[in-house]
């Protein structure tokens, strides 16, 4: 039986990362750690000739949690060696020792860590690590022939290839309007949909009077059923502006009848208001398989204050996919 | 210290068992009716499925109560049962008995211990309010099942006698009693359903047309050879918001369209009858009804109730939650 040292605490490199957490490419673990090393905490748990027997990683999500600036953690990656109890049991305590190390109250620990786990996971987390269900999540989807945008939107919709500066004070914005999002700057939302290793993402602006009032990032994706979908990864509209909403639906529906795709589909918190308002545009609400789960660690933000307050698009739930999004 | 009895109801718990639930649930709510032996009665002694109920004693009083009402389930091809947690409480003076974890969690969990598992009620479920779900998953490990998605719609104009309303090959009938033929539509309907509770006329006639609480209306979809081809249970009541037509049950196989144009009219024009303005129902997502009802309109509300399960055989919240039907009338909220 072998049997696990101490946890080990050292920084882990990209190139350490892509050899323990194999699901996922080196290619992603590049672009996590992002340019300046720091995008990834892991924890791992290591037998005494220094094999890794079980180890958890997390993007660091800035954000905004009541005003205050944060870290949120959105766990990417979870691997273990063994299998049965002894698997469990080395998990555990590398999952502790991850909360122990990186959770905690904001700004020195992330006050939140999240995900949507295996449900391998799940069952570990839920039974022994006091992560929480936050939301069973559903998906709004149109097909095309059904969207009824019922007056074109005032705003003018156009296609980049990055996001401008602007975008800084439209997220802005938008975090004023939520108890809890995630803050992405330009940089970081460039490094999340241009170059990725996750496929090719249209990014849509909506400008009023030329002045920015919402994007929308969406990429092509394969419904159960097999056809292409328009899966739309981050939605971005402050102050459920309805006619930039529409102006966005309508350039974006132009834009995947071009590309011959026959529905889009998109992710929100059922609590957002955009949520009830789409669906009288002709989306329709479906289960999916995503279970957004969290563990906290102050004590007052609870599952349901995060169920009525965390403002989050897909991409901050999952990186790639979208096969989660159909049942 | 008082001396307690943890142990299961015995008939003559009743009178004191009904004090303490009308001292409980009235404390500081003015519009709280209290319960009749009648209402009792039906609740827990004329449930079909049995009778689940532990008290706590205190020198011959019961100052605490951990309850539930059973319900017959074909879980997976297998006849089980599950239970709803509901009516639980403990009396103010005595909360802090037994110290920790406390009375109202220690008559929980001598109930879980003696009625759940293989052989027993293999799930039980709930729609607790946060503080209880709190306490639930501190104790008794319950789990989201779902963070529950409502369907609501305005009433609209239109028709309002659904006894006047029919297809070519469909007439519309308000049922006094549910009968057998029911067992045969519940068969077909629940073709895909993993978990149900059995909606058979025993079920039926208990839960609608013998409750003392509510007045429900069950309305079948019958055809010219006879046979019954869909049904639905209504009321109109306060509920979220005042005058709110509920669609307690839905009983409709999913590819016999002809039967779910007419009762869904024939439920608006009920509702509209009853005087409400909006309506609301409940279907879980992966079913086919929770699409079709929001091509007619329905749409799609977050709610703040969690539904909630707790395992205890080989049936997990994710299985649940991705085959388990259940609807309003699983509740104990309307």
């Amino acid at each position: 039986m072998t049997r696990a040292a101490a946890l080990e605490t050292e920084e882990f490199s990209r190139a350490e990362c892509a050899e323990l957490f194999s699901e996922r490419s080196p290619a992603f673990w590049s672009w996590a750690f992002g340019p300046e090393e720091d995008g990834v905490v892991a924890r791992v748990c290591r037998d005494e000739e220094g094999r890794v027997l079980a180890g958890l990683a997390a993007l660091r999500v800035p954000a905004l949690v009541e005003g205050q600036e944060a870290s949120l953690l959105q766990v990417v990656a979870a691997y273990s060696a063994l299998s049965g109890l002894q698997r469990e049991g080395r998990f555990v305590r590398v999952a502790e020792d991850f909360a122990r190390s990186f959770g905690g109250t904001a700004p020195d620990g992330a006050p939140l860590a999240y995900g949507v786990p295996t449900r391998s996971i799940w069952r570990i987390a839920k039974e022994r690590l006091s992560a929480k269900v936050m939301r069973t999540q559903d998906v709004l989807r149109v097909k095309l022939n059904r969207l009824q945008l019922p007056a074109s939107g005032d705003c003018q919709v156009e296609e980049v290839a990055e996001f401008p500066s602007e975008v800084d004070a439209l997220k802005l914005r938008q975090s004023e309007q939520s108890a809890i999002v995630c803050r992405h700057t330009v940089r970081a939302l460039n490094q999340r949909f241009v170059g990725t290793p996750f496929g090719e993402y249209r990014i849509a602006l909506a400008r009023r009077a030329g002045v920015l009032v919402g994007y929308a990032v969406f990429k092509v994706g394969q419904t159960e059923f097999g056809q292409r979908a328009g899966v739309i990864w981050d939605w971005c509209v402050p102050g459920s502006d309805a006619l930039a909403g529409l102006s966005l639906l309508d350039g974006l529906a132009a834009r995947a009848r071009s590309e011959l795709i026959s529905e889009l589909a998109l992710v929100l918190p059922d609590t957002q208001p955009d949520w009830v308002a789409l669906q009288k545009v002709g989306f329709r609400v479906h289960g999916s398989k995503l279970v957004v789960a969290a563990r906290h660690f102050p004590r007052q933000l609870t599952m349901r204050w995060l169920y009525h307050n965390f403002c989050y698009s897909l991409s901050d739930l999952v990186l790639e996919g979208p096969g989660e999004l159909y049942e | 210290m008082s001396d307690y009895t943890i142990r299961p109801f015995r008939q003559s718990d009743r009178d004191s068992l009904l004090a303490c639930f009308n001292l409980v649930f009235g404390e500081n709510n003015p519009e709280f009716r209290p319960r009749t032996a009648e209402e009792w009665s039906w609740a827990f002694e004329q449930n079909p499925a049995g009778q689940r109920i532990w008290v706590a004693d205190c020198d011959g009083e019961v100052v605490a109560q951990y309850a539930g009402y059973p319900y017959r389930v074909r879980c997976d091809g297998e006849l089980v049962t599950f239970s709803q947690i509901l009516d639980s409480f403990a009396h103010p003076d005595h909360r802090r008995g037994l110290k920790r974890p406390g009375l109202f969690v220690q008559t929980g969990l001598d109930y879980l211990e003696a009625t759940t598992g293989p052989g027993k009620d293999v799930v039980t479920f709930g729609w607790p309010i946060e503080e209880a779900n709190r306490l639930g998953e501190r104790y008794f490990n319950y789990e989201v099942v779902r963070t529950q998605l409502l369907l609501g719609r305005p009433v609209g104009e239109g028709p309002t006698d659904p006894l006047g309303l029919a297809s070519e090959s469909l007439k519309v009938e308000q049922q006094e009693r549910v009968t057998d033929e029911v067992d045969a539509l519940y068969e077909r309907c629940s073709q895909g359903w993993g978990a149900s509770v059995i909606r058979d006329s025993t079920y039926l006639n208990w839960r609608y047309l013998d409750n003392p609480f509510f007045e429900y209306r069950v309305f079948g979809a019958r055809d010219a050879s006879g046979t019954l081809r869909g049904l639905f249970v209504a009321r109109t009541g306060d509920w979220l918001t005042p005058d709110v037509g509920l669609l307690m049950d839905w009983l409709v196989p999913y590819d016999d369209h002809d039967a779910a144009d007419v009762l869904h009219e024939a439920f608006l024009a009920s509702s509209r009858a009853d005087g409400a303005q909006s309506l609301v129902t409940l279907f879980p997502e992966w079913c086919h009804w929770f699409g079709h009802f929001q091509s007619w309109l329905w749409t799609a509300y977050p709610s703040d109730l969690l539904t909630v399960g707790r395992q205890a055989h080989r049936w997990d919240m994710d299985y649940l939650r991705e085959n388990w039907w259940y609807q309003l009338g699983e509740t104990d909220l309307v």
